[in-house]
């Protein structure tokens, strides 16, 4: 009972923590404007209906609640109804305290005529009035108390429904359990048909899609398509040969900046066609791969990791520097970036040419396929195997066989050429590129689409591509927030599903040993 | 039994060593041969007096005191753990901004006819650094036991440099979105005011010391013997130490490995909570991205005196501060490239000599 009331006050106090933590970065309005949005139907909302925001607090209070409920609560059968209901009654009141005290604080500021924007950026008086719903402190507080209270009864109402019928819970086995014996029944003839076709119809699909999307979509395809290649590359060196390399973006960078001064008239005049500055890029951002990879090849991992992000920090600030504009065009970066003509075949097939944007998108779409195709194959070579005998254990890959020094730095030359492959495509897509695009997030960009895809898993890359920079154009809303969420995710991923939301399976049978008996019953059947 | 596994494993390594050998001649000779003729040229055609070289070295000492205090975090976490504490810098912007924000709070204080700020100047400076230090302590605690303590047997040996690197964006993006993008000016108390110094005439030119310089400087050093008494002569030290040596050990002998880990991060957090706030006090301006670089660079100073070795680091840091801020002057490069000098310094490092100043040559490319 002790314990319990140690817990029940232990998570109180951590939601109440991120509840402000929310409100002070101002989510919870944000958050409410997107209920509000998907309510109403109404788009060109801006301000914060006071009903929304209690709506976001009393929800994610709920949430916190019923998952404290669902973890230290259990079993149902133990633990009463009205001994829950005290412990929500108690979660309710802590979690409506905390922000209740906040919100008498934040309020006398207001009322004093304090503005708290000089310290705390978001919090400008408007923002404060929206917490106290445009009402005064005491009908605030109550509001809050009620609220959270309301909240977290419902959850650990909810849930105690839940454990005691055990419905979605059983639900949720089932369908699990099912999904299990369709996996095992894919090895028969008919299921592969049936994935293979699905997967030319989705090839099929994408390839149509250029033509009949709007310039936008086209745009944040293009995007994403680059960031998949990106990842791609990002995902031969982490995900298979195990090596950690932070400095992505200078490959990136080299790739980029190598194809856009061979193809500008300035600042170096040179002007080559597409496809030689193309293979420039290619070969320079190896050669940097592979400069950055030999003085690290006989140490571990981290080291890479902090060289890279070294190699990445001196590239980004030698393209910014004024000295050397003559050569770089410095912090002006690069203009009127050469693009690849079209070729006039196209043109008579289809009757008119293609839009500039249509035919890019087709161009990076091309690129991509080649890149699957190379890691495809890389990854179940030789070579791929070697990597990932490495990254499971240095010692034992050597013991085999396995020159792993040489093997390091080859993986950090593919992926610096692939990376370079992206960089070009992307200066020529958008015909500039400036030191301001290769800062450090891009690298942790990538290293997000790869970690939450999967660690050495293709599709996993490509969905994780689509969640990292697909979905925050979709939610234009939560755009300044995009940093923190990956960040966060980083940690949690690491924690929940270090093996990403599509691993490959040999990567699975690694992370979970107790799967390797279900693999040896699919053998024998 | 070991020692079969000894013999079996040596001679891989040394192959491997001889195998880069002819990598670390050409970089060490080419980089020695460079650095003569630097000196060569310094020595016939001197492009700065003496004078000058003196304030590089007064603002390379002040600068190499917090490297230090911040590579000592990397090293203990590094010794107890093996991992790069990626977060460690933004671990001192925290600090930075809690000694902020104690500043000003204690400036709109009154106290008899100015501030509280003014009339108890070292007060105020001895609650800025609680504030600062435990603000850091705080958050290293917490995100060792949130974002490291469940990956330690985690079967992806990558898994806690991943999470330490989200958990620096979270931090880093966090703060930029609570305090505001914009730089802002740590308002010191009049003792210690910026700019405000001694200066010291000698022929050619003069020398400013700062106060600031001068304070920082001092609480540096005293913070790094406390900090080597204290891993020396406690019993807390001793098992850290004994942690580090030896993981296995150190736990049957009865030494708890999750409290000492704790107790690691809570010391390289106030270590890195006083460096920020020292950082504010003679720089000045900040923002949320003020622990980047200085994170990079003090983790280079680990690294340039051997990581996992706490004199090593204090000496690292040091050096790494002077080297950066008389390199520019002495490469003939522009002042605006002296970010460039300490990742220089790093890959040339970890190519010459990957044990650091300090480290021991034999195994440690093994550890490493």
């Amino acid at each position: 009972m002790k314990n319990m009331t140690y817990k029940t006050i232990q998570n109180a106090i951590t939601t109440g923590i991120i509840l402000i933590f929310f409100e002070m970065i101002d989510l919870t309005s944000t958050l409410a404007i997107i209920l509000e949005k998907l309510f109403t139907g109404n788009s060109k909302v801006k301000t914060v209906t006071p009903n929304y925001l209690i709506a976001v607090i009393g929800l994610i209070v709920f949430i916190a609640a019923a998952a404290f409920t669902n973890k230290n609560l259990t079993p149902a059968s133990k633990i009463s109804l009205p001994k829950k209901l005290t412990a929500g009654l108690i979660f309710g009141l802590i979690t409506g305290g905390m922000l209740a005290l906040l919100n008498i604080i934040l309020g006398n500021f207001l009322n004093n005529g304090v503005d708290l924007r000089k310290y705390l950026e978001v919090l400008s008086p408007d923002v404060i009035r929206n917490f106290l719903f445009q009402k005064d402190i005491q009908s605030a507080v109550m509001i809050f108390f009620g609220t959270s209270v309301a909240g977290a009864l419902a959850g650990t109402l909810v849930m105690h429904i839940f454990q005691v019928t055990g419905q979605p819970a059983g639900l949720w086995h089932s369908i699990k359990k099912s999904y299990g014996s369709f996996q095992q029944q894919q090895h028969s003839r008919r299921n592969q048909l049936i994935s293979r076709s699905a997967l030319v119809l989705l090839v099929i699909f994408i390839l149509i899609l250029p033509l009949i999307a709007n310039a936008y979509t086209i745009s944040v395809l293009g995007l994403v398509c680059i960031y998949a290649i990106l990842g791609l590359g990002l995902n031969l060196i982490v995900g298979l040969s195990g090596q950690l390399v932070f400095g992505y973006v200078a490959f990136y960078a080299i790739g980029a900046y190598t194809f856009a001064l061979l193809t500008a008239p300035k600042p170096l005049g040179i002007q080559l066609s597409f496809l030689p500055a193309f293979v420039i890029a290619l070969v320079m951002s190896g050669i940097a791969g592979g400069l950055v990879g030999l003085p690290i090849m006989n140490l571990r991992g981290d080291y890479l990791a902090i060289v890279t992000l070294g190699f990445g920090e001196i590239i980004r600030i030698l393209i910014n520097s004024n000295n050397l504009t003559d050569f770089t065009g410095g912090p002006q970066g690069v203009k009127n970036i050469g693009q690849p003509g079209q070729p006039a075949f196209i043109g008579n097939l289809l009757g008119a040419p293609l839009k500039n944007n249509v035919w890019f998108l087709y161009l990076i779409f091309a690129v991509l396929f080649i890149v699957i195709y190379v890691v495809f194959r890389l990854q179940y070579s030789r070579t791929g195997r070697s990597w990932e005998a490495m990254r499971e254990d240095e010692t034992v890959a050597q013991a085999c066989g396995v020159t792993t020094s040489s093997y390091k730095v080859l993986a950090v030359v593919i992926g610096a050429v692939i990376a370079g492959a992206a960089g070009a495509i992307y200066a020529s897509r958008n015909t500039y590129t400036g030191p301001g695009e290769y800062v450090f997030m891009v690298s942790v960009n990538v290293l997000a689409i790869v970690v939450i895809g999967g660690m050495g898993s293709i599709p996993g890359v490509l969905l994780g591509a689509f969640i990292i920079k697909g979905i925050p154009e979709l939610l234009r809303d939560l755009e300044s927030y995009r940093m923190i969420v990956f960040g966060a995710m980083l940690v949690i991923m690491m924690v929940i599903r270090p093996e990403g939301l599509l691993p490959v399976k040999r990567r699975r049978l690694s992370v979970k040993p107790e799967s390797v008996e279900s693999l040896k019953e699919n053998f024998k059947s | 039994m070991m020692n079969t596994v000894k013999n079996g494993t040596r001679p891989i390594q040394k192959n491997q060593v001889r195998r880069i050998n002819w990598l670390r001649w050409i970089v060490g000779i080419s980089t020695g041969l460079f650095l003569l003729y630097r000196i060569i040229l310094m020595v016939i055609r001197p492009t700065y007096g003496p004078v000058y070289w003196l304030g590089f070295l007064n603002t390379g000492l002040i600068v190499g005191g917090m490297y230090s205090l911040i590579a000592i975090g990397y090293t203990l976490v590094y010794g107890v753990m093996s991992l790069i504490n990626f977060a460690h810098g933004d671990i001192m912007m925290l600090g930075c901004f809690a000694g902020f924000f104690t500043f000003e709070f204690l400036n709109y204080l009154p106290s008899g006819d100015s501030s509280f700020l003014n009339n108890h100047p070292i007060l105020s400076i001895l609650f800025a650094f609680i504030m600062g230090t435990g603000v850091s302590m705080l958050s290293g605690y917490f995100l060792e036991k949130l974002a490291y303590r469940p990956l330690r047997n985690s079967k992806i040996r990558l898994a806690p440099l991943i999470s330490a690197v989200g958990a620096s964006i979270f931090l880093e993006t966090s703060a930029q979105i609570l305090f505001g993008a914009t730089k802002k000016t740590y308002k010191n108390p009049d003792l210690l005011a910026r700019g405000s110094g001694w200066n010291i005439q000698m022929d050619g030119g003069m020398i400013v010391i700062t106060k600031t310089g001068v304070f920082s400087l001092l609480m540096a050093i005293i913070l790094m013997i406390a900090l080597y008494l204290f891993v020396q002569k406690t019993k807390l030290g001793k098992s850290i130490r004994a942690v580090s040596q030896d993981k296995m050990t150190a736990q049957l002998m009865g030494i708890n490995l999750d409290r000492v880990t704790s107790q690691t991060f809570l010391i390289s957090g106030f270590l890195a909570g006083a460096s920020g706030v020292m950082w504010g006090i003679h720089n000045g301006l900040f923002n949320h991205y003020v622990g980047f670089l200085p994170g990079i660079k003090a983790f280079t100073a680990a690294v340039l005196g051997g990581i996992g070795n706490i004199p090593g680091a204090m000496v690292g840091g040091m050096v790494l501060g002077i080297v950066e801020s008389v390199g520019p002057a002495f490469l003939g490069i522009d002042f605006q490239l002296k970010d460039v000098i300490a990742f220089a310094i790093l890959i040339l490092v970890l190519i010459l000599k990957p044990s650091g100043l300090f480290g021991k040559s034999s195994g440690s490319v093994e550890k490493v």
